[in-house]
């Protein structure tokens, strides 16, 4: 490999790895100052900036633009994302829905589930 | 003395202490010990450790597969019959049938354990590994030692998981163990402890085929096999292991939280601080619906394969075939919770999942009239994958359209639970995987011991199954809509009794399927003279793993064959075979056996076990091994050899004789 080459491939681990490092020291220090005050707004902040840590990484570390076609990395990448999204965002869906036809405390719950439980599912 | 730093919390009460339990616990340590004497007396560990344990090849990791999953398909069918033969006789007698409840429960918790993890998908891996390098005109899979490795943590699961018999028992808790009847608080002994690691175990073994298939799928094909020119069983195959990559992963981690609640006791899935065990079966479905389908796929590309070889004719439909396998790969992520409709989700949500599962079934019948349009004015072969093949299409159906059924919310409100279901999905998984695997196992027979399995007792075991099928679970069907609950031990309904009795005659039946499959096996390997296959191409095939000569040798191809068309092998007979010249062969190199797949795998059983009994520091002393040895096998370079062209020019006049 030419030394020109290698510097550049070096130079971008190293950015990302300095970038990653900063979104990591932000996530803390959002926590740690209380600058959005303790509840959604900390939270959403956090959830915001992995996000973009997952960015960052797929750039820097997995090199998806760099990927000549047919691009499988992107496309595994994309439906991956989706999938997840799918999974997570039913996965809130379903279990918030789940007390529709339940409407019951904890306590009752967990009775309910015991004698489901020795019904058998 | 207080031993418990020493041995957790083993100890002489875990014994197993009722007649059927203390039998299996004796049978099988002595059947262990037969096979070490055997092994001892005939000479055969070197054999043993150079030919098998060490190896890398797929076609011998591939037979191992399937050597224990046959092993655990006769342990299944045994739990089975405990089960039928229980239900039956509770009927008969007005008593409490044969077992206790509690071993009732172990057992058919083992039951669907060992057929889901041990026997389907052992048999999917074991096909796979002998026909997909075969079948794309690959050397080897891409990770060779991933695969070794793949297996050993197979076969260390399924060595836990039989261990329980001696030792703990088994988990009472259904073979998806839904908490809180798992948690800690209801089951603190070892069961569930055995369950969850087997599971873990088996489950990172998989993770990690899947990872090594879409590899060696995407990147081993021969030369000219663009992807729509593959044979629609790599199709399959590929399909199968994105569901694996995708759904697995939810699995370890499901099973990680739980078991972080019980060893730690966490609260990710009791009812206490913050916990909520709804969404252990939110999540274990998640994975749980994908997985079904990672069954089901591979049998519908054997059978696709089966069915154009079988029928003379190219498949029909190739296009729509790869499309509705891509639209089951989405849509079966999509439908994970009709298993929990009843559980209390509103409307909206079981309309959404109801109708999900609905259309699910459209790609499913498209195949279904796919493969009928490849058999429409073919010259069929009646041979005994065929006959298999033609037992599933109409036992497949019908489980298909019980499911159809189900997935109407307001059907399910009504058979959710019940043995209905249990007929639905045993009519799916035996209809469609199990038959699929015996078929793909008398079609792919000689191509890997070089000589065929008799015609005649095939057909019979295929008839024994289906008539054995349809005794066992139709009578299951008319018990779920008259209430019957699934795992049911106990009932003082006398209606109820002449099914079960005919249900348990269905049970005995398959299992004279299953018995007549072993009688064909033993007697073909002992007619295996006249049953030779001397031209490496019995059932006149269509895709490439039948150009080479059978038994298959250890480098597949002697030279990586050219594809320009579907079907290449079948053309290339037509246009009549070019035979290689001298100068056509090159050196090949090939992977080197290695003991560390298995070795890891042991350490992981050990870490396995040590959890299980709260031994910390095997946890400590296995991990710390697993973490050396692994690094050892990334840094050896060492691990290929050349076999140079002249050599392998002898391999290859020796093997076409």
């Amino acid at each position: 490999m030419k030394h020109k080459e290698y510097t550049k491939i070096r130079d971008r681990y190293i950015y990302g790895f300095f970038v990653s490092v900063v979104l990591t020291g932000l996530a803390y220090w959002f926590v740690v100052s209380d600058v959005f005050g303790v509840g959604i707004a900390t939270a959403v902040a956090i959830l915001l900036l992995a996000l973009l840590q997952a960015v960052v990484q797929a750039w820097y570390f997995l090199h998806l633009d760099e990927e000549s076609k047919p691009r499988w990395k992107t496309q595994s990448f994309v439906f991956t994302f989706i999938m997840v999204l799918i999974i997570v965002v039913g996965s809130l869906w379903v279990v918030m829905n789940m007390n529709y036809n339940m409407n019951m405390g904890p306590s009752d719950m967990r009775q309910y589930m015991i004698e489901q439980n020795k019904k058998g599912f | 003395m207080d031993l418990s730093w020493l041995i957790g919390r083993l100890g002489l009460e875990h014994l197993p202490s009722e007649p059927a339990t203390i039998g299996a616990a004796i049978g099988m340590p002595l059947m262990a010990l037969a096979v070490v004497a055997g092994l001892t007396y005939f000479k055969k560990w070197t054999w043993l450790w150079k030919e098998w344990i060490t190896t890398v090849d797929a076609k011998k990791i591939g037979i191992m597969y399937g050597i224990v999953s046959v092993l655990m398909l006769i342990r299944g069918i045994g739990d089975a019959i405990m089960l039928r033969m229980h239900t039956a006789a509770a009927g008969i007698t007005g008593g409490d049938g044969l077992f206790q409840t509690d071993t009732f429960q172990q057992v058919f918790t083992a039951h669907g354990i060992i057929m889901i993890f041990f026997v389907a998908m052992g048999l999917m891996f074991a096909l796979i590994n002998i026909a997909l390098p075969l079948m794309i005109g690959a050397r080897d899979v891409a990770f060779p030692w991933l695969n070794s490795f793949s297996f050993w943590l197979f076969a260390v699961a399924m060595i836990l998981v039989n261990f329980s018999l001696v030792l703990g028992g088994f988990s009472n808790g259904g073979w998806l163990g839904y908490p809180p009847l798992t948690s800690l608080e209801y089951s603190p002994g070892p069961g569930v402890d055995y369950w969850l690691w087997t599971l873990q175990i088996a489950g990172i073994g998989t993770l990690l085929s899947g990872i090594n298939f879409i590899v060696t799928i995407i990147s081993h094909r021969a030369p000219g096999m663009t992807l729509m020119k593959m044979p629609v069983f790599a199709w399959s195959v590929l399909i199968t292991m994105v569901l694996v990559l995708l759904a697995f992963p939810i699995l370890t981690a499901t099973l990680s939280m739980m078991t972080l609640d019980r060893l730690f006791e966490m609260h990710f899935f009791t009812s206490e601080a913050g916990g909520n065990p709804m969404m252990y079966v939110n999540l274990i479905w998640a994975w749980g619906h994908p997985e079904v389908y990672i069954l089901v796929l591979p049998a519908f590309g054997i059978f696709s394969e089966i069915v154009s070889v079988m029928a003379r004719k190219a498949l029909f439909g190739y296009k729509t075939m790869v499309a509705a396998l891509t639209a089951i790969m989405f849509f079966s992520f999509l439908v994970w919770q009709h298993h929990f409709f009843t559980m209390g989700a509103g409307a909206n949500v079981n309309a959404f999942f109801g109708i999900m599962t609905m259309i699910i079934a459209i790609p499913t019948g498209v195949k279904i009239f796919n493969w009928l349009f490849t058999m429409y004015r073919g010259k069929i072969k009646f041979t005994t994958p065929m006959i298999w093949f033609l037992c599933f299409v109409a036992t497949f159906t019908i489980g298909g359209v019980t499911g159809v059924m189900m997935a109407v919310p307001a059907i399910d409100y009504q058979v959710h639970n019940t043995l209905f279901l249990v007929a639905h999905f045993h009519n799916t998984i035996i209809g469609g995987v199990v038959f699929a695997f015996l078929a793909a196992i008398t079609y792919w027979f000689p191509k890997i011991f070089g000589f065929r399995l008799h015609e005649g007792l095939g057909k019979i075991a295929a008839y024994f199954w289906q008539i054995g099928f349809l005794l066992a679970f139709m009578p299951l069907y008319a018990l779920g809509l008259m209430g019957a609950v699934r795992r049911l031990d106990n009932y003082d309904n006398p209606e109820w009794t002449p099914f079960f009795v005919v249900s348990g005659i269905g049970v005995l039946a398959i299992t004279l399927g299953a018995g007549m499959l072993v009688v064909q096996i033993a007697y073909s390997v002992y007619k295996r003279k006249t049953l030779r296959d001397k031209t490496g191409d019995p059932w006149d095939g269509r895709t490439l793993e039948w150009s080479t000569p059978s038994p298959a040798p250890f480098y597949n191809f002697a030279v990586i064959p050219k594809v320009t068309r579907r079907d290449e092998w079948w053309y290339q007979k037509l246009d009549g075979v070019k035979s290689l010249k001298r100068s056509d062969y090159k050196d090949i190199v090939l992977p080197k056996n290695s003991s560390l797949g298995f070795v890891i795998a042991v350490l992981v059983g050990l870490f396995g076990f040590g959890a299980i009994w709260h031994v910390w520091w095997l946890m400590i002393v296995s991990m710390v091994a697993i973490i050396y040895f692994a690094i050892r096998r990334g840094l050896d370079d060492d691990v290929e050899y050349t076999i140079p062209a002249v050599e392998l020019y002898r391999l290859d006049k020796e093997a076409r004789g």
